[in-house]
């Protein structure tokens, strides 16, 4: 008897892992790719201003992405590069020509450190009215 | 001896896959947990035409001023509303553009709002008033820059 039991035994104490891995790694390059996809478009040196009343970024459209740093210093989507005068300048005109290539309405999407002084912002705001863009998304966190 | 060969073959055979769970499971954590730490942002969308304000002839209801001072002090034509202490609530101004909000419906007008911002004012000090405009449903507004 003890025999025949012994096989039955082994098949019950190994268990088949390999659809829990699946699963894991599934789960694993969804998350890293989406924490990836999240860094690329935030500029971590820059922390924004605390509105109760805002809204969820639902629409991405057309968003041209300025950043104010609290030093005032103004940089491009990601971060990685400052901008000037003339550099915001041609920045925008770049990001608006490649979203109406893309029938999208241009819309400027500015990201102003709640530190900085009003002088930047409304630099850009004026650089982005020069050409035509009106409609401003000001960033803003919930407050705690 | 030969169960003895047979245990051995088994144990090359399998392979122990039990630490290459550990270390996915380890990283699923850290990129379940690191990806909801992130704070989401949100939108406060406003319309800033870029060419002149609307002529008073145009409206009927008075346009309804604000000035943010250099300091963050928030004012009504010369009148101190809220004072600017690094807080997120403007309780006074909201009050006030409550008030005008119901008058620009009840008297069938678009409300207009023109606000006075110091070069030297801090960005949550705009922010703020930004809000309680928002809290209005007023997008429409015109933004002028002071020294």
């Amino acid at each position: 008897m003890s025999r025949k039991n012994s096989p039955l035994n082994e098949e019950d104490a190994t268990m088949d892992m390999s659809p829990m891995i699946d699963m894991v790694f599934l789960l694993l390059v969804f998350f890293l790719v989406n924490a990836n996809m999240i860094s690329v478009k935030i500029d971590k040196n820059v922390k924004t201003p605390a509105g109760s009343n805002s809204k969820p970024q639902l629409l991405v459209e057309g968003r041209i992405v300025v950043n104010i740093r609290s030093d005032g210093s103004i940089y491009n989507e990601d971060g990685s590069q400052r901008l000037d005068t003339e550099g915001l300048k041609s920045y925008i005109t770049e990001r608006k020509a490649f979203f109406e290539n893309k029938r999208e309405r241009p819309r400027l999407h500015l990201r102003g450190d709640k530190s900085a002084v009003f002088r930047y912002s409304q630099k850009v705001m004026a650089a982005a009215g020069a050409q035509g863009i009106d409609e401003v998304m000001f960033a803003v966190v919930m407050p705690k | 001896m030969g169960n003895r060969r047979k245990k051995a073959q088994e144990s090359i055979g399998e392979m122990d896959i039990s630490s290459l769970i550990d270390v996915s499971f380890l990283l699923l954590f850290y990129f379940l947990v690191s990806s909801s730490l992130i704070e989401t942002e949100n939108d406060l969308k406003m319309n800033i035409p870029s060419s002149a304000p609307p002529k008073p002839s145009e409206t009927v209801i008075e346009p309804f001023y604000i000035s943010i001072k250099a300091n963050g002090d928030v004012y009504r034509d010369s009148q101190l509303l809220d004072s600017y202490i690094g807080g997120t609530e403007v309780p006074l101004l909201q009050a006030g553009l409550q008030f005008y909000s119901a008058t620009a419906k009840a008297t069938g007008d678009k409300p207009t709002v023109q606000i006075e911002v110091s070069m030297k004012a801090e960005n949550q000090s705009f922010m703020n008033v930004l809000n309680a405009l928002a809290g209005e449903q007023i997008s429409q507004i015109s933004v002028l820059g002071v020294q």
